[in-house]
């Protein structure tokens, strides 16, 4: 496996302060690895306000805005000068709240309600961890540090950048997909070990949903491989490269219509893996209390919170490196190669992140948007809409590639610098007639469709089971 | 059969869009003007809520102004109100209690058309929490003394300083909230509902939790009649080892 140069310059610096060489490489591991646990954990607890934020929006309300600085002013000011009295500490504390900048600030964060975001943090790691009488305790317990492990354990593939990423391996793709599907068992254990119906109905639910949106994934990114001829997520990106200023067209995204299409089934596939709205059968709270949550509480729950939040930041990521260019800049890509290392790795992981919180803020919206499905249509729309319509766009996206005579050579993958040159790609006129003919046949589709196609009825047994028999 | 799935994806997508529309409206609205353009909530304990008119809050009542004739008190169909009155300057009738069981009202306002003085209003003030960190004492409507306060009669220079303090919109000063202390009985730092209110009480409970204090009186008088007797009778006992020995 290769740590890339980041890690070796780290650990050169290191060297140089005097640790010795066997210590600095491993040290340096650490500290890398360090940087993506405190970017997922702070994306999850930074996620949790907007999450509130968003809601509020859409369903009219203030959200948070009373929960301000002023308690965390407090907390500091008696931890720092605990050995003050009381009194002269709460003296100190108005001192400082008056300050001209710091009223200003104090207002802005309680006007926001920033302070929910410490509030929310310190609440799940001071509630009391109850294990439950009759849980099965070993699975009770390994369920959070599976699902927790399996959805970290992806983070470790994460193209971040050329010069800085975690470890780079030619079946990345297939990893991250590989090992996702892991925390369908830590859901699993979850119910079963919580000793709780709800619970075991939940995890139940949870594999069905999950082990079914697993196909479409998987067909996506077949997909994007076929096309790249590459399982390496770093390859499919450099396959994107596209010289110029206009450097987003080189996007898959744009590059095909049937990508188009398979973007937005894998997003859709992506919101179920996550188990978000409106494909949370796991936890759905009317139905289940709290699915496979109901009995975990304290920083317990708080670790399958963040593993759902690393789940979405996954997603999005695998989203913006399949679809969206992974960490290239829409505006021109060869002033950004051309910075030094560290310079490079810190715009492109800017980019990245830019990418994968727009990804999971659409997660939201349309969380707090779209009602929860009922579990039939869930499946219906995984076997009967989503995979049928990858299957066609991989068939029909071989066929054009045929017809371009891109042949899927295998790019060979050297960071650092671009390969595209030894990706075969398709004309622009190609490119422009694959799309005018989709949209035309699309068009005429849907046309046809409005005209003389009727929607399915409601199967015969689950209208029963609604309306119970009559009506 | 193809047309029909390619329906059903159409007018998913269709759905799922126009969804997204109605909430971006939202959204757009909510970032308009000030920044809460949309929002049909408020912030309730920051920002005062806008009631409607004529709403029926608690009771305030202008003891200056009361007579005691206890209209209101035959009007309640609760019987939540406690009046009593005592003679001062002779002829004059003041009130010395004026309670009004919180727990009990159900704010029809009868008692606000009964008043034939017009001192007795429904104001607009709903909150029952006393303790919310303001002084409310200039504000209070409930008016009830302690027996040795009943002793003292009030001049009608009190009754004018009542009148003065209980009107005020600003929260009493210093030598108000003395007065008020003087004259009333206030209770500090207790829930009005708790002062006032038996309503919590089932008539069951009730009569449980008073069978348990007289028991316990009971046992406590036995105890130190019992106490006694013993005394009595070490008093009389060494004579009578004695007398035995």
């Amino acid at each position: 496996m290769n740590f890339g140069p980041v890690q070796q310059s780290i650990a050169a610096s290191l060297a140089s302060w005097g640790v010795p060489h066997s210590g600095s490489e491993l040290a340096a591991l650490l500290i890398l690895l360090l940087i993506p646990f405190g970017v997922a954990f702070s994306i999850a607890g930074v996620a949790q306000y907007f999450e509130r934020k968003v809601s509020a929006v859409v369903s009219r309300r203030f959200g948070p805005s009373t929960a301000g600085g002023e308690g965390i002013l407090r907390l500091v000011v008696s931890c720092a000068f605990f050995f003050l009295p009381a009194a002269t500490r709460a003296r100190l504390e108005k001192t400082v709240a008056n300050l001209p900048g710091v009223k200003q600030v104090l207002f802005v964060v309680s006007y926001l309600g920033l302070g929910q975001i410490v509030a929310d943090g310190l609440k799940m790691f001071l509630k009391e961890d109850i294990v439950p009488r009759a849980a099965d305790r070993f699975l009770f317990r390994g369920a959070t540090y599976v699902l927790l492990l399996a959805s970290f354990v992806a983070l470790v593939a994460m193209p971040i950048s050329q010069n800085f990423y975690l470890s780079d391996f030619s079946v990345a793709a297939l990893y991250v997909s590989a090992v996702t599907s892991v925390g369908v068992v830590g859901l699993l254990m979850a119910g079963w070990g919580s000793n709780n119906k709800y619970s075991l109905l939940g995890g139940v639910r949870a594999v069905a949903q999950i082990v079914s949106y697993e196909i479409p994934i998987a067909l996506t990114i077949a997909t994007v491989a076929m096309w790249s001829g590459t399982l390496s997520l770093h390859g499919m990106i450099a396959a994107q490269y596209h010289p110029g200023v206009l450097s987003f067209l080189g996007w898959n995204l744009f590059q095909s219509p049937f990508f188009l299409i398979l973007s937005v089934v894998y997003y859709t596939a992506g919101l179920a893996e996550c188990n978000r709205t409106p494909f949370d059968f796991s936890e759905s709270e009317q139905e289940l209390i709290g699915g496979v949550g109901t009995e975990y509480s304290g920083l317990r729950w708080g670790l399958i919170f963040i593993a759902e939040y690393t789940d979405m930041i996954l997603v999005g990521g695998i989203f913006a490196s399949l679809f969206l260019g992974g960490y290239q800049s829409p505006i021109g890509e060869q002033w950004i190669v051309a910075l030094p290392p560290v310079w490079e790795a810190l715009v492109h992981g800017a980019i990245f992140c830019a990418k994968f919180l727009a990804s999971i803020g659409v997660m939201m919206w349309l969380r707090w948007t779209l009602p929860r499905f009922r579990i039939d249509q869930v499946m219906r729309m995984a076997w009967v809409r989503l995979i049928p319509l990858s299957l066609i766009c991989l068939f029909l996206l071989a066929a054009s590639m045929l017809w371009f005579g891109h042949d899927g050579q295998v790019a060979q993958v050297i960071h650092g610098r671009f390969v595209s040159s030894l990706v075969v790609r398709p004309e622009g006129w190609q490119t422009a007639s694959v799309w005018g003919a989709t949209i035309l046949v699309v068009a005429v589709l849907v046309v046809l469709a409005k005209k003389y196609g009727d929607p399915k009825p409601m199967p015969e047994d689950v209208r029963k089971a609604l309306v119970g028999g009559e009506g | 059969m193809i047309l029909s799935w390619i329906r059903e994806l159409v007018d998913g997508v269709h759905a799922t869009f126009g969804g997204v529309k109605e909430t971006v409206g939202y959204a757009r609205d909510y970032l308009k003007g000030d920044g809460l353009g949309s929002v049909v909530t408020t912030n309730y304990p920051e920002v005062a809520p806008t009631l409607p008119k004529g709403y029926r809050g608690h009771l305030f009542n202008e003891i200056s102004k009361c007579t005691g004739c206890k209209s209101c008190a035959r009007a309640c169909p609760i019987d939540c109100f406690q009046i009593e009155t005592e003679l001062s300057e002779g002829t004059k009738l003041h009130i010395s209690r004026f309670d009004i069981d919180l727990s009990k009202c159900i704010y029809c306002g009868l008692c606000e058309n009964a008043c034939p003085h017009d001192c007795l209003h429904m104001t607009t003030d709903f909150k029952v929490d006393p303790v919310n960190g303001q002084n409310q004492r200039g504000k209070r409507y409930l008016f009830r003394r302690r027996p040795d306060q009943i002793a003292e009669k009030l001049t009608t220079q009190d009754m004018a300083d009542l009148h003065r303090i209980t009107s005020a919109s600003a929260a009493a000063t210093g030598e108000d909230v003395a007065f008020l202390d003087r004259i009333e009985d206030v209770n500090k730092g207790r829930s009005l509902i708790g002062i006032y209110g038996e309503g919590f009480w089932t008539p069951e409970e009730k009569a449980r939790v008073t069978a348990l204090r007289d028991e316990k009186k009971r046992q406590k008088e036995a105890a130190i009649k019992a106490e006694a007797e013993a005394k009595a009778m070490a008093e009389q006992a060494p004579g009578a080892e004695r007398s035995q020995s």
